[in-house]
């Protein structure tokens, strides 16, 4: 099973792409089953993937949409990176 | 395309007072706007989306990469550097406040994805901000970022 992920901010062009880069890098070195394409905040209306991984201020905009979301507060926080996609397998992990 | 192809010496500004984010973020983009990169509707978009969504372009610690919907008005992509005298809030707590600004402007984030993987490494690398500190203008700031490129390319 691969989730498959939006990374997205308001604009889809800097910093959902930094956050992009430094996600793959947390999703890489724990192999995690997940892959994430870059968006915008418009790109939620036609989402059909697993969850969005995002900017914290940005987090109630994609649950509003329905959408499990992970928030990052500071990008290079690999912790906070990692943390919130644990909690993602986790709930899916239970689900299953 | 490379990172340092982005950064015209004029984008670089140290040293800069700002009153509150709104001013930082005006004034970190004011030479592309004199440039003629960014239209001054650009800018307006990259506060009004920071006033509806939140600020959603700090970074990390200490930075924030303001940048907006490129139809708003990038006319090619650019860069900023910009170092403000005294920190403002921007209102992200993990980050705040805020010291250096990264004004950003593309119309094709896929065609910058090297560029931008090199300035996350650049902001994760406390020399860059010590050069930025020092610096005097822009030449040791671009001189450093060029270096990092070259040191890349060799990885």
């Amino acid at each position: 099973m691969t989730y498959h992920a939006l990374v997205c901010c308001r604009a889809g062009m800097g910093s959902s792409m930094m956050l992009k880069i430094k996600a793959d890098q947390v999703i890489k070195e724990n192999s995690y089953p997940i892959v994430t394409r870059p968006g915008n905040l418009k790109a939620l209306h036609a989402f059909t993937g697993d969850l969005v991984i995002t900017m914290n201020d940005l987090v109630d905009e994609v649950h509003d949409a329905g959408i499990y979301a992970v928030g990052v507060d500071d990008i290079l926080n690999v912790q906070e990176i990692k943390a919130g996609l644990e909690a993602f397998l986790a709930s899916r992990k239970d689900q299953a | 395309m490379q990172l340092s192809s982005l950064i015209d010496p004029a984008f670089v500004q140290l040293g800069i007072a700002a009153s509150d984010w709104r001013d930082a973020v005006r004034k970190s983009a004011a030479p592309m706007v004199s440039a003629g990169v960014f239209e001054s509707a650009y800018v307006d978009d990259i506060i009004s989306g920071a006033e509806e969504h939140g600020p959603y372009f700090v970074l990390t610690r200490g930075v924030a990469m303001p940048h907006g919907l490129p139809e708003a008005g990038v006319r090619s992509p650019a860069l900023g550097i910009c170092r403000l005298e005294e920190p403002v809030a921007f209102g992200n707590a993990a980050c705040d406040p805020v010291r250096y600004l990264l004004p950003f402007g593309s119309t094709d984030a896929e065609a910058h994805l090297d560029a931008l993987t090199a300035l996350v490494d650049l902001i994760s690398d406390a020399m860059f901000f010590e050069t930025i500190d020092t610096a005097l203008d822009a030449s040791p700031v671009l001189a450093y970022v060029r270096a990092a490129e070259t040191k890349r390319e060799e990885a």
